[in-house]
């Protein structure tokens, strides 16, 4: 196993995981438990495919599936804050209504239920192969990557500003703290939920689409595969913080590369397969255990 | 031609309504009906199984193929209860997810005849039917083991005899997949190098995709889809690296015919149409499990013939007919 190629499949891996880790921190900080993630992922996928097979353009593709997803977080928003739906069940019901819409989709009009497999699909833009082969280690484990992975590493520092450098950011932060104050202070609360859903919307319809236009250049039903939901995990992680909850994102996406190339040695698989949520689940662990720690009363 | 299709129109109403209408053609004719939990047009399972009854047809056997929605169970009970009460049919054929529908239809009529076929329920009115994998996979394994260390036949491998599978789930019969194939292609190459790489679930493409490339990595030329949806991504995945990949469940030697060079199938067609003119003689065995494996064509390997020149095709059917005189027996997980 060479370092390169596990660099190459650790950005790979962590690039969905990473936006979707930011697309449920963001509405974490306006206090909303988005699990709708996983869903607004799905039908980013499928509306990056079916639009980008139609019109022959990874251009509008990419632009498809992020409207997918923004449509999904709408319907989010007019379900919780406008008809007063709680975000757990309403969140639950946008991933049923993703599992179950893109399917009936591939029954109903492309007689396909197995999946969406178009016979060309037009590439989005990777970086060309042997154009940064000079600066070692690093540059051919960017080689290959989409232009998805960069927005991805600029998504990281734009989440920061825009929570700890803008007013818009301070606006919604003191909403997700204290309701009651935001608004005694003039915020509009409901005004700035539904940005972050909206916000959330756009990060996870960047992470569907690299799903379906990075490599595969096809849609499945249920292919995100719970990469939602593990993203949700790294923001509890971080808590909330844009780069520990990227970090911790980063952190799964390493152990599903390293999980993958130690399958070609003698360890049983299911061990293996075992690792990004043993990671999870120890991560979490630790994430409670410092709370914990920082909260404890000095002793007398 | 107009009368057939009228009354094949009037029979289709009278399969919707419980064949209340009575009998529509002469009953001398042998006559078979499916009761599906599925529709057509899936390219794969459905569309196999249906070439055995138009096979069946263009023989004169009367058939009638019931579809429904995959998400409509309701339907699938009431469509096999309908036929069952009617009586009009020989044998009703049902398959997938029916496994609960037929055993408490089944003991009611007694006298009615049921061919179950990829699962397997015991009662003396049922014949089951299930595939050799296994045998079929051996093909694939000696197809693989060929291609990897065959450099001028196959310019795309390196001659190094290394090769992998890439599998959903380790389940018993995604096991009995894999030993086939480890066979299969030890007889050809005794010290062949296979990895065995499980992806953990069947619809995870992407995750599918990564492993592929590690295999590849490590040095395998040919690799065995055995993944269900996902394999779209390992087929995908060969493509980019290109390698080669043997396909599975239906022909997928067109979705890249530059690296995909075989496809195993289960030809739940060709076993459809042997079993019904096995009961129209009067030789088929209910109350039994019956393998369909490489001896009647219930599994076989689908070539690209652009990829596998025909010296190599005859390498594999002598593998083969040593499975058939049972020369050899190919392991099983079961």
């Amino acid at each position: 196993m060479s370092i390169e190629s596990l660099l190459a499949s650790v950005l790979e891996q962590s690039t969905p995981l990473v936006l979707a880790a930011l697309a449920a921190m963001i509405t974490l900080r306006a206090n909303i438990l988005n699990v709708a993630v996983e869903g607004m992922m799905l039908v980013a996928a499928f509306s990056a495919i079916a639009v980008g097979a139609l019109t022959d353009s990874a251009f509008i593709g990419f632009w498809a599936g992020l409207a997918g997803a923004i449509f999904a977080s709408l319907v989010f928003s007019t379900m919780t804050l406008r008809f007063g739906a709680g975000f757990i069940v309403a969140g639950l019901g946008i991933n049923l209504l993703a599992a179950g819409g893109t399917l009936f989709a591939l029954e109903r009009y492309y007689n396909s239920p197995g999946g969406l497999r178009p016979i060309a699909f037009p590439d989005i833009w990777h970086v060309p192969e042997g154009s940064l082969s000079f600066i070692p280690v690093i540059g051919p484990a960017i080689e290959g990557q989409s232009i998805i992975v960069f927005l991805t590493v600029l998504a990281v520092p734009a989440c920061w500003v825009f929570l700890y450098r803008t007013p818009t950011g301070a606006y919604l932060r003191a909403a997700g703290e204290d309701e009651h104050a935001a608004r005694s202070a003039g915020i509009d609360v409901v005004r700035m939920k539904a940005l972050a859903v909206t916000i959330s919307g756009l990060l996870a319809g960047l992470a569907g689409t690299q799903l379906a236009m990075d490599k595969l250049h096809f849609f499945l039903p249920d292919m995100t595969a719970g990469r939602g939901f593990i993203g949700l995990a790294a923001t509890l992680f971080g808590a909330g913080q844009p780069w520990m909850t990227a970090g911790a994102a980063v952190l799964f996406g390493f152990f599903g590369a390293l999980g993958d190339r130690l399958q070609a040695f003698d360890i049983p698989a299911q061990f293996v397969l075992m690792l990004p949520y043993v990671a999870a689940i120890l991560a979490l662990a630790l994430a409670r255990w410092r709370i914990h720690v920082r909260n404890k009363p000095s002793k007398l | 031609m107009h009368f057939r299709t009228l009354t094949s129109t009037v029979a289709a109403l009278a399969a919707t309504f419980a064949v209340l209408s009575g009998p529509t053609m002469a009953q001398e004719e042998f006559s078979a009906v499916y009761v599906m939990s599925d529709n057509l047009g899936d390219m794969g399972f459905n569309d196999n199984a249906a070439t055995g009854f138009k096979r069946a047809e263009e023989e004169g056997v009367k058939t009638r193929l019931l579809q429904a929605s995959p998400t409509d169970p309701q339907l699938w009970r009431q469509n096999l209860e309908a036929v069952s009460n009617s009586g009009d049919w020989d044998v009703i054929f049902t398959g997938p997810n029916m496994h609960d529908n037929l055993a408490a239809v089944a003991p009611q009529h007694p006298d009615q005849k049921y061919v179950f076929f990829d699962d397997q329920l015991d009662e003396p009115n049922v014949l089951s039917i299930k595939y050799a994998q296994n045998e079929g996979s051996y093909l694939a394994g000696a197809l693989a083991a060929i291609a990897a260390t065959d450099k001028e036949d196959f310019p795309l491998t390196d001659g190094e005899p290394k090769i992998a599978v890439v599998a959903g789930m380790d389940l018993p019969v995604i096991q009995d997949f894999i030993l086939g194939f480890k066979q299969g292609a030890a007889t050809i190459e005794p010290d062949i190098q296979i990895q065995v790489i499980f992806i953990g679930n069947f619809n995870d493409a992407q995750k599918a995709y990564d492993l592929t490339n590690t295999a590849i990595e490590n040095g395998a030329n040919v690799v065995y889809n055995v993944a269900g949806p996902a394999g779209l991504g390992i087929l995908k995945a060969a493509a980019d690296s290109d390698k080669y990949a043997i396909g599975v469940d239906s022909d997928q030697n067109g979705i890249h015919p530059d690296n995909v060079l075989a496809s195993m199938l289960k030809q739940i067609g060709n076993s459809i149409y042997t079993s019904i003119g096995q009961i129209k003689d009067g030789t088929a065995e209910f109350g039994t499990l019956k393998t369909f494996g490489l001896e009647d064509d219930g599994v076989a390997l689908v070539y690209n013939d652009a990829l596998v020149p025909d010296s190599v095709k005859a390498k594999i059917d002598e593998a083969k007919a040593k499975v058939v005189d049972g020369e050899i027996e190919v392991d099983s997980a079961f």
